[in-house]
């Protein structure tokens, strides 16, 4: 294998690719980085941990193919401190690449390639064709809501689910639950469901150019997003996710709208007196929604009170009841738009945060905090 | 005001009170053990004659014997020692408020200030010491000094119906020459290290400086410095204070060696319903469960897990404690002893809770609300009263046992 490079290209696709490499993988080749130059003078770069992989692919002058893996901790290293000039790389006889920059050189023993697990692409029982900006968007709604506790994995991933001409987005973390979608897909299937893990799509919405249109292939255990010169596979989640929409209600007794930045910065506020509450992880806020204001007041025995009033429009019956803070906060936070619509039940049942007016693509879903 | 703690230990408690109760035994040898057939087969404690043969606390029963043939054993009875306990907190608190048990024959008394009506701090302990003899038929050891640590090492130092005295003035004289592993908080590994950096007694504990303890032994360190140099200022807990609860639990070894899970099930049953009883008296739940395993091999293995939501309920700590014991028990030797313990403990008075899609919530409430009637049924008409239905069979669960009295753990603060 021989070929020339740039270098300040080879590292930000190294550093790209290197988020799917555990360095401290018991298997050596897999804590390597996967190089594979072939005629059409393209480097292409991979890496994996098995459950996620990363591959790169860019212009490099190819004098000659090949393969190889290379130990990812000292390859990314040296090419990081190596000075911005074209780099050439070859393969030599003792299982040692050579790295030229201008009259130096450095020799990294190496891996054959041959072994290197294939997973970085394949054909999809269902294949897709969505634009990366909706991609991302839908990722970031989701990626608020899922649970890190391994003991119920389905809640560690989002739902992506094809059902009536939609690409389906839903994450929950048993306490709160995100359903979003994108509309104009193409696609060779009418259903399909799969639990991808969120670390997983997190890489996704990274690395992905958003102006780019993605595709995407799923089989039963993979599912794998391409761009132009970027793929990211990842290993599903097994099992069923949640009847997600039964747990959505579809009528209201009290239905508010306020302006999103007032009730943000209360809660904040209020999440500062609440946020040392380390073993219940509560942090309540009380809401009382009166015909014209909400009253937002929290208590933190040991460091003091707030009591706060925010205008709102209330269509149907006042109602008192308790969130969690720091739930709302993050919702709140990654919600574009001025207004926001919270739908209630009565306390012990799920409300509803949507958008207003044309930013009506996503539903938050929390379950309150029964006071007692 | 000069600080004066004084330090009362029972001597051979347990064994003391089994000759009280029964005289014949005066002037026999005699332990104090577990019944040999249902194998709690060690010494618990032992009377002054059994000593006199080499009879060790707890060595196992069968050994006693072959050292003493004549050996008494008598099994314990918790319920008499722990009357003549109170009956002597009785008695130091007629001298003082602040009284703190250390276990069920030990106590520390902080008799700063009595001098004008009790006389010095040395009279004291031979009021108290002559007082407990003749009211209970108790000898103690009394240890009279400036702190805690100092108070108990004096006690530990005297000998039977004995009083011992440190001060200021004369403790590095007294205490610095004896070997590190009296004092309070060296146990035999912390003892072996220390003796691998050259320190062997008190008083080379107390010169080695606080960074070379704080840097070798971390927080434990620092603190057996603070104590050899009779620096510690810890507070004897006042009346009716108490440490707060970290965890509850409850053992047993079976009667026969097990090899059934279901079995073990059912013990870890009954062993809950004490554990969720003592709980639900505490006012605490558990947000996890410590398993503990000891195989007929007498290897030890523990396991914990968290709870979906905190819990007293009898049976949700009993099925943890099922699904650890399934998951990391791999049945090398059958079971002899387990061990159920509720740790990670909260109040069960919460401000709110946090509702969930996946019935959590409605889980902890149900199985709450059966922890809570097991509970009350339990108060109202006594242990036993209201079970679970596996529970009727055998069970290899000894009969009669006792719930346990709180032990005193680790090295006080």
């Amino acid at each position: 294998m021989k070929f020339t490079v740039n270098q300040k290209e080879l590292l930000n696709n190294l550093l790209i690719v290197n988020k799917a490499i555990s360095s401290k993988n018991i298997q050596p080749l897999l804590s390597g980085i996967y190089l594979e130059t072939k005629d059409d003078n393209k480097l292409i770069i991979r890496g994996t941990d098995m459950e996620l992989g990363i591959e790169s692919e860019i212009g490099a002058l190819v004098d000659e193919a090949g393969k190889i893996v290379l130990p990812s901790k000292y390859f990314v290293e040296i090419v990081r401190k190596l000075p911005m000039v074209d780099l050439e790389l070859s393969t030599e006889e003792n299982n040692q690449i050579k790295i030229v920059y201008g009259s130096s050189e450095i020799k990294l023993n190496y891996y054959e390639g041959s072994e290197y697990p294939s997973i970085h692409d394949f054909i999809g029982e269902c294949v897709l064709k969505i634009k990366g900006d909706d991609l991302v968007n839908a990722i970031s709604l989701s990626q608020v809501v899922v649970s890190t506790d391994m003991t119920r994995p389905i809640f560690t991933g989002i739902l992506l689910e094809i059902k009536n001409d939609k690409l389906n987005f839903v994450s929950s973390d048993t306490h709160r639950l995100c359903y979003t979608y994108i509309e104009n897909i193409e696609k060779n299937v009418d259903a399909w469901e799969s639990i991808v893990p969120a670390k997983s799509l997190k890489e996704v919405a990274y690395i992905i150019h958003e102006d780019e249109e993605i595709e995407i292939h799923i089989t039963s255990n993979r599912i794998l997003f391409k761009s132009r010169n970027i793929k990211v596979t990842s290993r599903l989640i097994e099992g069923k996710f949640v009847n997600y929409e039964q747990v959505i209600p579809k009528e209201f007794n009290s239905q508010i709208n306020i302006i999103k930045k007032s009730l943000l910065d209360s809660l904040e506020r209020a999440f500062v007196l609440t946020r040392d509450e380390i073993k219940s992880k509560l942090n309540t806020v009380k809401f009382n929604i009166k015909e014209k204001v909400l009253i937002i007041s929290s208590r933190a025995s040991e460091v003091g009170d707030i009591y706060e009033e925010i205008p709102i429009y209330l269509q149907g019956n006042e109602i008192e009841l308790g969130f969690n803070g720091k739930y709302l906060i993050e919702i709140l936070r990654n919600i574009d738009g001025e207004e926001i619509s919270i739908n209630l039940n009565d306390p012990q049942s799920p409300g509803i945060i949507k958008g207003t007016q044309g930013n009506e693509k996503f539903i938050y879903l929390i379950l309150p905090v029964r006071l007692q | 005001m000069k600080r004066a703690i004084l330090h009362c230990d029972m001597n051979n408690f347990y064994a003391t009170v089994e000759v009280k109760m029964n005289p014949e035994l005066e002037g026999k040898p005699v332990v104090v053990g577990g019944s040999k057939r249902e194998r709690h087969g060690i010494v618990l404690a032992k009377s002054y004659e059994a000593k006199k043969f080499g009879v060790r606390t707890g060595e196992t029963l069968n050994d006693a014997i072959s050292k003493c043939p004549e050996l008494i054993v008598v099994p314990p009875h918790f319920d008499e020692y722990l009357l003549i306990s109170n009956e002597a907190r009785e008695i130091y608190n007629s001298f003082t408020d602040k009284v703190e048990s250390y276990g069920i024959d030990e106590c520390w008394l902080d008799i700063s200030g009595t001098e004008g009506l009790f006389g010095s701090p040395y009279e004291v302990g031979m009021l108290i010491k002559e007082k407990i003899k003749e009211e209970i038929g108790v000898t103690v050891s009394v240890g009279v000094s400036f702190n805690k640590i100092f108070a108990k090492l004096c006690s530990d130092l005297a000998g039977r119906d004995e009083i011992r005295e440190v001060w200021e003035e004369d403790f590095r004289k007294i205490i610095w020459p004896l070997p590190v592993g009296c004092l309070l908080g060296v146990g035999y590994a912390t003892r072996k290290k220390l003796a691998w950096y050259g320190i062997k007694t008190i008083g080379d504990l107390a010169k080695v400086g606080e960074d070379f303890m704080r840097s070798k032994f971390g927080k434990n360190g620092w603190y057996l410095y603070v104590y050899a140099n009779g620096y510690d200022v810890s507070r004897v807990a006042g009346f009716g204070e108490r440490a707060p609860v970290k965890s509850v639990g409850h053992g047993t070894t079976l009667v026969a060696d097990v090899v059934d899970e279901e079995i073990v099930y059912g013990v870890m049953l009954e062993l809950s319903l004490d554990v969720g009883y003592r709980m639900a008296k505490l006012g605490v739940r558990a947000r996890g469960v410590e398993l503990t395993i000891r195989d007929s091999s007498l290897a030890f293995f523990s396991f914990q897990c968290r709870l979906d939501f905190p819990s007293s309920c009898p049976s949700v700590l009993a099925n943890a404690g099922r699904s650890l014991f399934r998951a990391k028990y791999a049945w090398a030797f059958p079971v002899r002893a387990i061990t159920i313990r509720g740790i990670d403990l909260v109040s069960e008075v919460v401000s709110g809770v946090q509702l969930d899609l996946i019935g959590v919530v409605d889980n902890m409430d149900r199985f709450n609300r059966i922890g809570g009637v097991l509970s009350d049924v339990r108060d109202r008409f006594g242990r036993g009263s209201l079970s679970y239905g596996v529970l009727l069979s055998d069970n290899k669960v000894p009969e009669g046992r006792r719930l346990d009295t709180v032990m005193p753990s680790g090295i006080i603060r």
